[in-house]
């Protein structure tokens, strides 16, 4: 009975440990540890130690009294010694010693004839089985025994018989309430020593059951610790080891039981003066708060070093402190979490170099987190940018109608996108922003939060005005140089018929000149008429010269200019049509800067008008094979300009009247383009001509004086 | 004032047919002769070069224009004076046509009295410069008929030499060089040695330029 109330104690004991480590996070581990622990520590086998002798006592008293009983000789050394030198005790007092000893003891004596019926039973079968001992006796001991224990029961029996000392046996007994109990019998025979027949057995019986589900507990939780993942070492608080699990050995790298002894510090990886201030970090910890969570650089067997997520607590036993450690290895969650860090870290890198305004809302569109950039770009502090603070930042005009989009789009989970005059704290003015916003979508669907970026688009609104300006501004040079091209052109054609109709209004007349004086007579209103005619004819003449006067009336504000950079602008120009055409637009200026006191935007006119010239030529070829080259060169004191394409090229019968005004061999034409060019290159003091490409195309080729300054 | 001569014949080379017509109809009226070409192709075809007259062309033709027209002309022995009306003229053409040697540059449409001056300034430079072409002729054909020894004597005298110095240089008699010098002034048709001298220094001139007058 003892050491059934030790061992349950013991369980006692780990329960409130397992409970306390439990608490701690540890799970069932740390019992089991206990267990097992305690198991090795003690160094005494429940099933051989204490309780042997127990029953060894209860044996040895047994079979004493029972060759009393059966007037028996005992032919031991050691009781003939005990007679020989002690005052022999009565028959009746050792009688009634043993009778006492079996009347008191917890186990329960049984003796069987050979054949296996019960001839006694001890009281304690009563506590035992249920049963009286007058209710067993006469009955086979088959009887108490569950059905399908019986065999191996039986032939223990039979190994008695035939001449086996003793046998232990484990089994399950049917109590008197039907109940299972798990019982532990040593039986011996008793034999004739004149026949050597077995007379009967002597069985001494105890229940086990409680200690068979101890040890059904602690062979679960051993299993439990066997086959965890997490390291588990047992130390004592000097630092040495006194148990380690597998998984901890598998960690480290050491065989089973290799580290039993060892002290902890050989674990470590840690430099010893970090060690030690590290230890005694610990140390402090587990003592003055009973537990120590962390990290631990180990060092495995082989050198290699990793980290392990550690808890450490304190457990007292027996008067002395061990410190259980619960290991697990975060080597492979440290370079998860590093490259998650990295993924994140390069994400706001990418963020930063947006040179973007990003902010995240939750999904009420309420800024949840402060926004670095954000601040950096408005001013607004945490404080005013929360919630929706940062609505304030935008323009007063602009901001009704920005809050009720942003709420709206949030509200209608719709991406967001809405341009807005911003605050913009470093230059101390609202700038034109773009807002948008897109929602973020947790794995059921639902909006968790919002990422939006704002973009200051000031600076390009501006860059787009200039570019429409400059472009307004050559519309509207081309349409003055259109006009007055067209002028001229009209002033040349109308000045060949008002010059007829002078010269036969003048013909005339001198022919009613040259007639007879009666002749001259009948027709004196048609003399008078032919003067009014010419002179009519003169006066119309005279307004297209003034017109052709004003139309060529040169505008030109010169100013020494480098052609490379005009030239480039004019790409700049004619690009987007290019690429929209398909068209290959090569461009090879001269190196050096070629200034000359031009116009800029009538030049800009004259190169525009020839490349679009030369994108409309080369339309009839397949888009592959579609080249416009844009090339400058330097001749002396002139630059040479030449602008080529792949085109059909020009006819030939065409090439004498291809700058006059309205010649044109494009459908929808004015021909005004190349004209005005040839009028804007002559102003300017150039030449302006073309060449036929081989084996197709045109080539333009201006030549334009050069300042003398530049040349040299 | 008939200056006009009725033998002068008015070439007019305009591509535009109501402006040649017109102009044709002009000039008939000034009681010339006209003949008009809607190309210098066609006009060369008919020209005639050792008639009187002049041209009048257009100055922007296909092809052959009216300053091209000018230079073809210019590399005759006499060419004809030439007269350029545009429609568009720039100042540069007009400095061109005038460099190669046109009388003038009219506009149109043209006024009747500048162009019949223009004519008439034509024909009076055609008239002198056959006249002068004339004289030229006859002066190189007398100068032909001059003896070896009467052409030296000619340009001593020329040279400004007394016939004594004369003499003594080309070794001869002062009479004989007096003969040949009363000789040499009747077979060039002159009275003195400063007409003679005049006459030299003409055709010597022409011989690099035009006389202008």
């Amino acid at each position: 009975m003892q050491a059934v109330d030790e061992l349950a104690s013991r369980a006692k004991l780990m329960k409130s440990l397992s409970t306390h480590l439990t608490g701690l996070g540890f799970g069932l581990g740390p019992w089991a540890v206990l267990g097992n622990w305690w198991t090795a520590e003690s160094r005494c086998p429940y099933e051989g130690g204490v309780l042997a002798v127990a029953l060894g006592v209860s044996v040895v008293g047994a079979a004493f009294w029972m060759a009393r009983r059966g007037e028996m000789v005992d032919g031991s050394p050691g009781s003939a010694a005990e007679r020989s030198t002690a005052p022999l005790p009565s028959d009746a007092d050792i009688a009634a010693r043993y009778r006492m000893m079996v009347d008191h003891m917890s186990e329960v004596l049984g003796v069987y004839d050979a054949a296996g019926r019960a001839t006694f039973f001890s009281p304690s079968v009563e506590q035992v089985f249920g049963y009286a001992p007058d209710e067993l006796v006469g009955r086979p001991n088959s009887e108490l025994v569950h059905p399908e224990d019986w065999p191996a029961l039986a032939a223990k029996f039979d190994a008695l018989r035939s001449g086996r000392n003793s046998v232990v046996h484990r089994y399950r007994t049917i109590h008197k309430s039907g109940n299972v109990r798990w019982t532990e019998t040593t039986s011996r025979g008793v034999f004739d020593p004149r026949t050597g027949e077995l007379r009967e057995f002597i069985a001494l019986s105890r229940d086990i059951t409680e200690r068979k589900h101890v040890e059904q507990s602690l062979k679960t939780h051993s299993l439990i610790l066997e086959h965890m993942a997490e390291g588990v070492s047992l130390t004592d608080d000097a630092g040495y080891i006194v148990y380690t699990n597998p998984a901890l050995d598998r960690m480290f790298g050491y065989a089973p039981g290799e580290l039993v002894g060892k002290h902890s510090r050989c674990l470590n990886a840690r430099q010893s003066d970090e060690d030690d201030r590290f230890v005694q970090g610990v140390v402090a910890a587990v003592r003055g708060a009973g537990g120590w969570a962390g990290e631990f650089h180990n060092r495995r067997r082989d050198g290699g070093v990793f980290h392990t997520r550690a808890r450490i607590t304190a457990m007292e036993h027996n008067g002395r402190t061990y410190w259980v450690s619960l290991q697990e290895d975060v080597t492979e969650r440290k370079q998860h979490e590093r490259q998650r860090w990295q993924s994140e870290r390069r994400y706001r890198s990418l963020i930063d170099a947006l040179a973007s305004v990003v902010w995240t809302t939750d999904n009420r569109g309420h800024l949840i987190a402060p926004s670095e950039s954000w601040r950096r770009y408005t001013g607004q502090s945490w404080a005013e940018q929360s919630s929706l603070g940062w609505l304030a930042a935008v323009h007063e005009e602009d901001r009704p109608a920005f809050r009720e989009a942003w709420l709206a789009a949030v509200e209608q989970c719709q991406p967001f996108h809405r341009e807005a005059r911003v605050w913009h704290a470093a230059s101390n003015q609202h700038r034109c922003c773009v807002a948008r916003a897109q929602p973020v979508c947790d794995p059921d669907g639902n909006v968790c939060e919002w990422v939006a970026t704002l973009t200051d688009v000031a600076d390009r609104l501006r860059a787009e005005d200039a570019a429409r300006q400059h472009e307004a501004q050559l519309a509207h040079v081309a349409r003055l140089s259109t006009m007055g091209e067209m002028a001229a052109g009209i002033a040349h054609e109308i000045t060949q018929p008002l010059g007829a109709i002078s010269n036969f209004a003048a013909a005339t007349a001198a022919y009613v000149d040259r007639l007879t004086l009666k002749e001259s007579e009948m027709v004196a209103p048609v003399r008078v008429w032919t003067d009014r005619i010419g002179e009519q004819a003169r006066r119309a003449g005279e307004i297209v010269s003034r017109l052709r006067n004003f139309a060529r009336r040169n505008e030109i504000r010169r100013a020494p200019t480098d052609l490379n950079d005009l030239l480039r602008e004019s790409v700049e120009m004619v690009a987007p049509e290019a690429r929209r055409r398909r068209v290959q637009l090569e461009v090879q200026l001269a190196q050096r800067p070629a200034i000359a006191q031009v116009d800029a935007v009538q030049w800009q006119q004259v190169v525009v008008n020839l490349l679009r010239n030369a994108l409309d030529a080369v339309e009839a070829n397949p888009p592959s094979d579609r080249r416009v080259e844009l090339r400058t060169a330097s001749d002396g004191d002139k630059a040479l300009i030449m602008v080529s394409d792949n085109g059909p090229g020009i006819r030939e019968s065409d090439v004498p009247y291809l700058f006059d005004a309205f010649f044109t061999t494009k459908p929808m034409g004015l021909g005004m383009g190349l004209a005005i060019c040839r009028t804007i290159v002559v102003a300017h003091g150039g030449s302006i001509r073309v060449e036929a490409n081989r084996p197709s195309g045109a080539t333009f080729r201006i030549g334009l004086p050069l300042c003398r300054e530049a040349i040299t | 004032m008939n200056i006009l001569t009725d033998a002068a014949l008015v070439y007019v080379i305009d591509d535009d047919d109501v402006s040649r017509e017109s102009l044709l109809a002009l000039i008939t009226t000034m009681g010339l002769e006209a003949r008009a070409y809607p190309s210098a192709v066609d006009f060369w075809r008919d020209f005639e070069p050792d008639r009187h007259g002049c041209v009048v062309t257009d100055l922007r033709m296909p092809d052959v224009s009216g300053l091209d027209l000018q230079l073809q002309l210019a590399d005759l022995e006499t060419p004809p004076p030439v007269i350029v009306v545009s429609g568009f003229a720039t100042v540069s053409d007009t400095v061109r046509a005038m460099r190669t040697g046109a009388i003038t540059v009219l506009e149109k449409p043209l006024q009747r009295r500048e162009l019949r001056q223009a004519i008439s300034e034509a024909l009076e430079f055609d008239t002198q410069r056959r006249e002068h072409a004339a004289w030229k002729r006859e002066m190189s054909g007398r100068l032909a008929t001059l003896t070896e020894s009467e052409r030296r004597v000619m340009e001593l005298l020329l040279a400004g030499k007394p016939n004594k110095a004369v003499a003594s240089e080309l070794d001869s008699g002062i009479r004989t060089i007096e003969r040949q010098r009363h000789n040499l002034l009747r077979k060039m048709g002159v009275d003195t040695l400063a007409e003679l001298a005049r006459v030299v220094a003409l055709l010597e001139r022409d011989d690099e330029t035009m006389p202008l007058k």
